[in-house]
């Protein structure tokens, strides 16, 4: 099928009239009309009349152009819509991330939206239920509790939590946090803030994840990385595996070092288990083997790599033997792996999120970025590993502050540590696309937490953990294929992408978005904080943004793509080390180490409201709708496999089913994360266990459990 | 299917033939002969090469399908175990030595030429179309399952209740797709709907269908991020999907059974 | 006007044991959990069965289709004995004949309601199978041959046969049902003249049965040997083990339901233990036929089968049907002992025969279980996810509600009409038949136009005329076919109620046989005869 011609102009007014006609006229219908329940007969089938069908001939068919939202990749899509249905989502073959593939993720996309139990409007706590409230009613109540604030002198009291999602939305939560005064702004996207930028930052000077070479490697080793499922961006890499398998003239080398059989390792040309958490002493087992291999040339000249001297020395303890005895990969399997990393260039080692999930990240992290310097993987020709490209939108002017906002940006802010919470509770949360009521480490402490803060707001759309639990004041957001949005995808290609959702239904129910609600609050705060956000609506705030736009990309329906690749810094720094992971608790009790993982349908927030997603197996092989933890047999001796287990820490338990894998590395559970949840509608109540109940504060992966056979 | 209306004469001929059913049949079968000399010329047969080798097995194919075919979700409870609906889900085959590599693959319905699903309906509800798609006619299955029992691929699911669309979700389904109703056998169609909407374009503007526009036609094909999957007319050589179906990784899942299936798999190829 | 027919020889109908109404009242509240279940299994959907996709771990045919198979295999003894004994002149056999055939049209009857239970949209069933069915599909046979062809000629053969009884009970049967006895007996005059016509009449339903039996129940063994993708059921060996495990349980049902009539209806001294003993003997050879077939199976699917045969065969004999399995070898080796030690020993005892005519039905339910479900749980030729089948209560309670139909209408008829024919002595079987170029005539025509009607019916429902339609050119031409089989089994009612000639102004009188013609039956006399086979003959 050849998808029709791109008529972005016509589109455009076409969505501009669109979302006109939902806030005007057609909202009464919508009330009117009830969800038909199970009706055996089938005749619940007549689909009622929607929002923006108006608009539409009968049977008229459209196509719009947008960026995805499930996940930090970003994927162009296109979404046919009937008559004011959105009935499918398809990638966009013009978009040079995904080529017109898309995810699992984005296409269960479509259920997010029409999610039966979707919140239709704004809540207020009343009694200990949530209440409808009108929209007018809940702002002027915010704004109240913020004005309150900054009359008082404490504008640090107000916590703003944003999650993955990277947008103006997020900018302007951020801009709205700033100017208020606050600075307790919590970034939750992991491209950002995460161990791999925070090394990034340090090593070429960038604070975003770097751009991997896909396109001209010949050799990837991946150590312990989801590459596969849980990476920022999955479905690229998907992509890239693919054709650098087939598609190009030399076959491209996969080596997956990882404890047990996920996707990656099923994908990898070769799987090595590996101990949990000690690759960086592989990478600098390689490093020292491949600098051994040249002594006659100089490979890492200290005018291109500051540090290259240190790295030396710390290499050379990291003998074949130590290497070995650390991560359990036999010596002739490395040295055959340093040749081949050697000889296939480019070539470079891969880590994400995944592989640092242990108390060593950052140091597996400088380990992997040693190792690719000794690779000369940094700006190759082709396939090299590059910093993330600048933004193609240029820095936002900071905004004006008074005095009330430089005294409370000055004082000392919550980073999201639960026992900083816990110990100065602030007066106002908002959560945007975050739930730590589920997805934070100990989520029952987190409650408390939260109870004890006088307004908690969330803008989630969905009825999760967060809002049926703790928040006082619930202002959903629309979907992301409600509203506008100006994203940039998680790094991937060498060149910037700008893309730009659009509203491609009419909204379902008496939501806002989030961005607008920014703007709204900050108009009544007034002040300061209105100045730095003058935009009447969010629409308006977009294309403001976009006046500062590169001239020299080239638009698209839906995206724009950067004209160069980030410059190479003069020279990249590097600092390996290498500590082993430490495990929380006591060996003799809990004999057994917790391994966390994001499994394929994982979108954040869990996915787990999206049948499509929760079907899918967490692992392959996996029959739909199991959540299982994988242990090897001899490390549950007396367990049936498929039996049903509790699994505890020091710090709690939980009950799962357990599943007997001679392919997992003895000695570690591994458990997925997403299950367990007791709200956030029909499909994720009561499926799996959240094994977050189990860890503290810190890294994943580093608690230690044992099972108990027949439950807690 | 050529819908073509039983005329009267047509009528009266078979009821005369009823009379001497050894002539009547003759003339029958002549008749039938003579109308299948009318039909157009070039048959088609769709299939599809699904290369393992480019396959990582992520699911987007399943998700998209199930999106396309308003394929109903059933529920994780014990009792929905193995009342899943797939029309096309993930097979996994364990090495049958030791030591083997495990494989996974996309698995829809295998469109076999000879296939023994359509021999066993007792009304005719699945039969082959010409195009070699093995298509079911939901409204008139009467829900013996037999079909099921017959099929060695396992790719025919049973409605085993009414599929429920809660709420709002009812608003997603595809109106080019019937919803089928609780006591039916449902399958994969290789997307017919998309088919035959590239038909009526192509017949439109007056010209054949280009391999291009079908390469990616099926919802599972257009969502793969990795190209895995490519559709076509197995009858044209010039295809790509017959030239993919030439290389030497090609095999066919239980091709000792002589079901024929028009999904050729490329196997996996590993260091 | 039929005095002679000796209505004093029913006493059954007035005299029967209090357990009758035990029994009615069981059978009565088995129909009802029946009903309860199936109303629940047609609100919830078949999701409230323990079937489920092959594909995804279940048996997607299971308890229903069992017992289908099984209601239909137990018709078999029926029909087989009626006509055996009709062909090769058992008298020994006659007494049970009536019976036999009951059991095979109840049987029969209720053997289709587990096919339209096993329906998923049953209503549909009811309406499309006659009309668009397809004899390439082996359920073409199972609906068209075995529900019409065979109950329909099943219910001719019964219904002939009782015109006799029936036109006696049309003058002391109930008031109320006397109606219906005079339809049945359809003008029944109870001289030689129609009894050798019915003889001649049964001679040729009987020869004309038999084939059809062995081939509606290879039809069943076809259902399932047929089928190249499923391990465990493809075999040529299907269809003969089947027709002869028919035979096993129906034989082992006959004995059951006769030794039971007997002693509710106080019927000792009409059903000779000479019958029991014969099916006894009949059910011996059967059961060591099938044991060999068992044998044959269990070795050619474990010597050198492939990997799915060998799976399956492994998983029947030592896995999680290793229980069924052995307890089928058990009692079919129970089935075969008891009457074969009987018959070497030339005893007979009641019980035994009855505890083994029991063993063979559980043999029958068992194996029938484990040709269905293995081979869609464990039977794939790829490795699917493999899974167990177990009914819930809602599959048990719909068949035990059918058992219940089974059982209330052999009670019920049993009330209503003897369920031992009245014996007609040889002499009166063999008068001279007046010749009658007008019945003869309307009897040829009659098959003839039935003749048509299958050759078109079925010649239509495999699309011949229909070009590349799928539907038959004439609606319901299944339905045809049928219908052509039901009217040629039909010609011999034709032949037998065709109004005879009238010769006389009073043809009353002439035609009633002289008082001194009538046949008394004596009691004593046929008990002695019964114990002493070799007397009868002489007879």
């Amino acid at each position: 099928m050849k998808p029709p011609r791109p008529r972005s102009m016509s589109r455009r007014a076409a969505v501009a009239g669109l979302t006109g006609a939902a806030g005007a006229g057609v909202v009464g219908c919508r009330r009117g009309w009830t969800p038909p329940e199970a009706d055996p007969t089938g005749r619940a089938l007549a689909k009622p009349h929607v929002a923006g069908a108006e608009a539409y001939a009968t049977h008229e068919e459209r196509w719009f152009h947008s960026a995805c939202g499930q996940c930090p990749a970003g994927c162009g899509i296109r979404v046919r819509v009937i008559e004011g249905r959105a009935v499918r989502i398809e990638g966009d073959r013009d978009n040079p991330l995904n080529r017109g593939g898309i995810g699992a993720r984005g296409l269960a996309a479509l259920q997010g939206l029409y999610d039966a139990d979707r919140l239709t409007g704004p809540r207020r706590r009343a009694g200990g239920r949530l209440v409808p409230v009108s929209w007018d009613e809940a702002l002027d109540e915010v704004a109240a509790a913020l004005t309150a604030l900054r009359a008082a002198g404490t504008p640090e009291r107000l916590l703003v939590w944003c999650g993955h999602e990277r947008g103006l939305t997020h900018e302007l939560f951020a801009r709205l946090a700033r100017a208020f005064g606050t600075p307790s702004f919590v970034d939750g996207r992991p491209a950002h803030s995460g161990t791999l930028a925070r090394v990034m930052e340090e090593t070429l000077g960038v604070a975003e994840l770097p751009v991997w070479g896909w396109e001209g490697a010949a050799q990837v080793l991946s150590l312990e990385a989801g590459l596969l499922e849980g990476s920022c961006q999955a479905v690229y890499f998907t992509r890239m595996a693919a054709q650098r398998r087939r598609g190009a003239r030399t076959r491209a080398h996969l080596v997956h070092a990882g404890p047990a059989f996920d996707l990656s390792a099923y994908n990898a040309d070769q799987w090595l288990r590996i101990a949990p958490g000690t690759s960086g002493a592989l990478a600098l087992g390689l490093a020292r083997l491949i600098l051994e291999r040249h002594p006659e040339r100089r490979e890492l000249p200290e005018t291109l790599v500051a540090g290259a001297g240190a790295l030396r020395e710390v290499v050379a303890a990291y003998t074949p033997a130590r290497v070995t005895a650390l991560t359990g990969i036999n010596a002739r399997d490395l040295v055959r792996l340093a040749e081949e990393l050697d000889d296939h260039r480019p070539s470079f080692a891969y880590v994400d999120e995944q592989s640092l999930a242990f108390s060593n990240g950052a140091d597996t992290a400088r380990a992997a970025m040693a190792l690719n310097a000794v690779l000369g993987a940094f700006w190759a020709e082709a396939g090299g590993v590059r910093a993330a490209p600048p933004s193609p939108l240029p820095p936002w002017p900071e905004p004006e502050l008074d005095a009330v906002a430089v005294a409370g940006l000055a004082r000392p802010g919550h980073d999201g540590a639960l026992a900083a919470i816990e110990a100065a509770p602030p007066a106002v949360a908002l959560f945007h696309h975050a739930n730590p009521a589920y997805a934070r480490p100990q989520p029952a402490r987190w409650r408390e937490a939260l109870a004890a803060i006088p307004l908690v707001v969330s803008f989630s759309p969905y009825r999760d953990e967060t809002v049926e639990a703790v928040a006082d004041l619930v202002l959903p957001d629309h979907t992301f294929l409600e509203r506008w949005e100006l994203a940039t995808p998680a790094p991937a290609l060498d060149r910037a992408i700008l893309t730009r959702r659009v509203p491609v239904v009419a909204p379902l129910h008496d939501t806002r978005p989030s961005g607008d609600v920014v703007l709204a609050l900050a108009r009544r705060v007034g002040g300061a904080v209105a100045t730095a956000l003058p935009w009447p609506t969010f629409r308006e705030a977009t294309e403001a943004r976009l006046a500062g736009l590169d001239e020299r990309g080239q638009a698209h329906a839906g995206f724009w793509l950067g004209a160069e690749p980030a410059p190479a810094p003069a020279r990249v720094t590097v600092r390996p080390g290498y500590e082993p992971p430490t495990w929380v608790g006591d060996p003799a009790r809990f004999p057994l180490r917790l391994l966390l993982h994001r499994p394929l349908g994982h979108a954040e927030g869990s996915g787990a409201n999206l049948p499509w997603l929760r079907m899918l197996a967490p692992m392959p092989g996996a029959a739909p709708w199991s959540f299982v933890a994988r242990v090897h047999p001899e490390s549950a001796p007396g367990v049936r496999d498929g039996a049903e287990v509790a699994l505890t820490s020091e710090l709690g338990s939980i009950r799962i089913r357990v599943r007997l894998d001679e392919r997992v590395q003895a000695g570690y559970v591994v458990v997925p994360l997403g299950g367990g949840h007791d709200a956030f509608g029909r499909w994720a109540r009561g499926f799996g266990a959240n094994a977050m109940d189990l860890i503290g504060a810190g890294p994943l992966c580093a608690t230690r459990v044992r099972i108990e056979r027949g439950g807690a | 299917m050529s819908a073509k209306d039983p005329n009267r004469r047509d009528l009266l001929r078979v009821l005369g033939a009823s009379v001497g059913a050894g002539v009547g049949a003759t003339a029958g079968l002549a008749a039938s002969a003579g109308e299948a000399a009318a039909a157009p010329a070039r048959t088609r047969r769709w299939g599809m090469v699904i290369d393992l080798d480019r396959c990582t097995l992520c699911s987007s194919c399943t998700v998209a399908c199930k999106q396309e075919n308003n394929v109903p979700v059933v529920g994780p409870d014990d009792e929905h175990v193995g009342a899943q609906i797939e029309w096309l889900s993930i097979l996994w085959q364990e090495p049958e030595q030791p030591g083997g590599l495990p494989q996974g693959m996309p698995f829809p319905c295998q469109h076999c030429a000879d296939a023994p699903c359509v021999k066993v309906c007792p009304v005719g509800a699945t039969y082959k179309n010409d195009e070699g798609i093995t298509m079911q006619i939901w409204d008139r299955c009467i829900g013996c399952r037999y079909c099921m029992v017959a099929c060695p691929y396992g790719r025919r699911s049973f409605n085993w209740e009414t599929p429920r669309w809660d709420g709002t979700q009812i608003q997603m389904l595809n109106p080019d797709v019937a919803t089928r109703t609780g006591g039916v056998v449902e399958k994969c169609t290789f997307c017919y709907q998309r088919v035959r909407r590239v038909r009526e374009r192509a017949a439109l503007e007056g010209r054949e269908i280009e391999d291009e526009e079908v390469r990616r036609l099926p919802a599972c094909a257009a969502a793969c991020p990795a190209e895995a999957i490519v559709f076509g007319d197995l009858a044209d050589p010039e295809s790509r999907v017959s030239e993919l179906a030439r290389d030497p990784r090609r095999f066919q899942l239980l091709d000792y059974l002589g079901t024929d299936p028009s999904v050729i798999y490329l196997k996996r190829d590993r260091r | 006007m039929h005095a002679e027919l000796r209505p004093e020889l029913r006493p059954e109908l007035r005299r029967v044991s209090p357990i009758w109404y035990l029994m009615v009242l069981v059978a009565a509240i088995a129909v009802g959990v029946g009903l309860y279940c199936y109303s629940v299994q047609l609100a919830r959907g078949d999701i409230a069965t323990g079937l489920r996709n092959p594909g995804n771990g279940g048996a997607a045919w299971g308890f229903y289709i069992v017992f289908y198979v099984y209601f239909v295999g137990v018709s078999f003894a029926g029909i087989t004995v009626a006509s055996l004994a009709r062909v090769f002149h058992i008298d020994t056999l006659k007494p049970v004949t009536r019976l036999a055939e009951l059991l095979t049209i109840v049987a029969l009857g209720v053997g289709a309601m587990m096919v339209l239970a096993d329906l998923g949209r049953p209503l549909d069933g009811l309406l499309k199978l006659p009309a668009l069915a397809r004899p390439s599909s082996p359920f073409y046979g199972t609906f068209t041959l075995v529900v019409s062809g065979y109950l329909f000629s099943s219910l001719v053969f019964f219904v002939l046969a009782g015109r006799y009884d029936a036109a006696a009970m049309a003058q002391t049967g109930p008031p109320l049902l006397r109606p219906l006895y005079r339809l049945w007996g359809a003008g029944f005059r109870d001289d030689d003249v129609a009894h050798t016509r019915h003889w001649r009449s049964s001679f040729v339903l009987a020869m004309t049965i038999m084939p059809l039996l062995i081939v509606a129940h290879s039809t069943l063994g076809f259902i399932f040997g047929i089928q190249a993708g499923r391990p465990g059921w493809f075999s040529a060996l299907q269809a003969p083990a089947f027709v002869v495990m028919a035979g096993v349980s129906g034989t082992g049902a006959l004995i059951v339901l006769a030794a039971i009539v007997r002693r509710l209806f106080r019927l000792e001294d009409r059903i000779p233990i000479a019958a029991l003993r014969w099916l006894g003997n009949f059910l011996w050879v059967l059961a060591a036929v099938y044991l060999y077939f068992m044998i044959v199976e269990e070795l050619t699917s474990t010597y050198a089968a492939p990997r799915a045969d060998r799976r399956i065969a492994h998983e029947v004999v030592g896995g999680s049907f290793a229980i069924s399995f052995w307890l089928t070898v058990g009692s079919l080796g129970l089935a075969f002992l008891i009457p074969f030690v009987m018959y070497l020993r030339r005893l007979t005892s009641v019980a035994w025969l009855v505890v083994a005519a029991l063993l063979a039905n559980v043999a029958a339910v068992l194996k029938r279980l484990l040709i269905v479900v293995p081979s869609q749980t464990h039977g794939g030729h790829l490795q699917l996810r493999e899974g167990l089948y177990t009914p819930t209560w809602v599959e048990i309670g719909v068949v035990l509600g059918a058992a219940g139909l089974l059982v209330l209408g052999i009670l019920l008829f049993g009330r209503i009409f003897p369920l031992v024919p009245t014996p007609v002595p040889e002499a009166r079987r063999h008068a001279a038949v007046p010749r009658e170029p007008l019945r003869v005539l309307a009897t040829v025509t009659c098959a003839l136009i039935a003749a048509g009607l299958i050759a078109f019916g079925l010649s239509d429902s495999f699309r011949m005329w229909s070009g590349d339609e799928l539907d038959p050119r004439v609606p319901f031409s299944p339905a045809i076919f049928a219908t052509g089989v039901i009217l040629l089994f039909s010609s011999a009612i034709v032949y037998e109620t065709f109004p005879a000639r009238r010769r006389r102004a009073t043809p009353r009188r002439v035609i009633r046989p002289p008082r001194a013609r009538i046949h008394r039956v004596d009691v004593r006399a046929q008990l002695r005869s019964s114990r002493d086979p070799r007397v009868r003959r002489k007879s």
